[in-house]
């Protein structure tokens, strides 16, 4: 285990020649196949909706937060769910898209909570780019 | 005995040590690769790489169960089935990391971790261990709430994952 300080130095060290601060994106991990929306850098607890969502959320939000407890969101399995559903991938994808796909083929009413009551205000709040990549890992952004 | 901690290797920003997915008792190699780790840097994901360091460098030796693949669709590099090709580390560490500040004066915030939430750590298995006998590289980590009839394992582990590989007896 690290003494206390230790982390802080390695952290400090692993940002020596980086400049900017962090800014809500969407990226997709192409090694795990999904698309990844995080408004806030914070530690999360990652909640399993379904195969195909998973909602991110805050561990230490202000109990008065309201909204500021859910953080970001997954699409599982991005890639292959959108080949499934003959989505094109060769060129970017609305996220609008993928759920509305994802609702038709999973309607239940915590699926529907997720998307239309977290996902999409997330996006809109922050006003992220709608179309996702999913050819290439690029990180994508505001 | 002090984890063995090697780095940067090849494509790896560090190699660590972690539970075989065959027997807890002996260790594997990890990597992290460079770019999964800048992309983090990139994004200016402070608190991310704080928990990698505070939680996961030293401590995945210690995690409490390996699952073997996550039971949702995953396509990687053609492959349609590569769900199979990912393990799962979890464990209930010590303390959760936080980030205060920026990330060149800022400074870590060491705290009990949040409770009734287990910490996984998700690792995809390389083809076959490479020159640097290196079998899988660490992916991503977060928390999870925790099951409440296996301890220190994620909420519905069964269906999450395919298949329980090994729990620590002394759970």
């Amino acid at each position: 285990m690290k003494k206390p300080g230790e982390v802080t130095a390695l952290v400090r060290e692993a940002f020596a020649g980086s400049t900017g601060e962090f800014r809500p994106c969407i990226v997709f991990d192409e090694r795990l196949d999904c698309i990844r929306v995080v408004v806030r850098d914070c530690s999360v607890t990652e909640t399993r909706i379904n195969e195909l969502i998973t909602i991110l959320e805050d561990n230490y939000y202000p109990a008065s937060g309201g909204n500021r407890r859910y953080v970001g969101f997954t699409v599982k399995g991005a890639r292959h769910f959108c080949q499934s559903q003959g989505l094109n991938i060769a060129t970017p994808v609305k996220l609008s898209a993928i759920f509305d796909k994802i609702l038709a083929v999973s309607p239940e009413p915590v699926v529907q909570m997720a998307i239309d009551g977290i996902a999409r205000p997330l996006m809109e709040d922050q006003k992220l780019e709608e179309r996702v990549d999913l050819s290439t890992p690029v990180l994508q952004g505001t | 005995m002090p984890v063995r901690i090697e780095g940067p290797l090849g494509p790896y920003f560090e190699v660590i040590e972690a539970p075989s997915p065959q027997n807890p008792a002996t260790m594997v190699r990890l990597g992290i690769r460079q770019d999964t780790f800048q992309r983090q840097v990139a994004r200016v994901r402070t608190t991310v790489i704080a928990q990698y360091y505070g939680i996961i460098q030293d401590g995945l030796v210690v995690a409490a169960h390996a699952f073997q693949g996550v039971k949702r669709p995953l396509s990687h590099g053609g492959n349609m089935d590569a769900d199979q090709s990912v393990l799962i580390y979890a464990w209930r560490p010590r303390y959760d990391y936080e980030w205060v500040g920026n990330p060149h004066d800022g400074q870590e915030y060491r705290r009990d971790p949040p409770p009734g939430r287990v910490f996984v750590v998700l690792v995809r298995e390389e083809p076959q261990p490479n020159e640097f006998h290196v079998v899988g590289t660490v992916e991503h980590w977060n928390w999870v709430l925790e099951d409440s009839d296996l301890k220190q394992a994620p909420i519905n582990w069964q269906q999450r994952y395919q298949k329980l590989l090994w729990s620590r007896e002394t759970l």
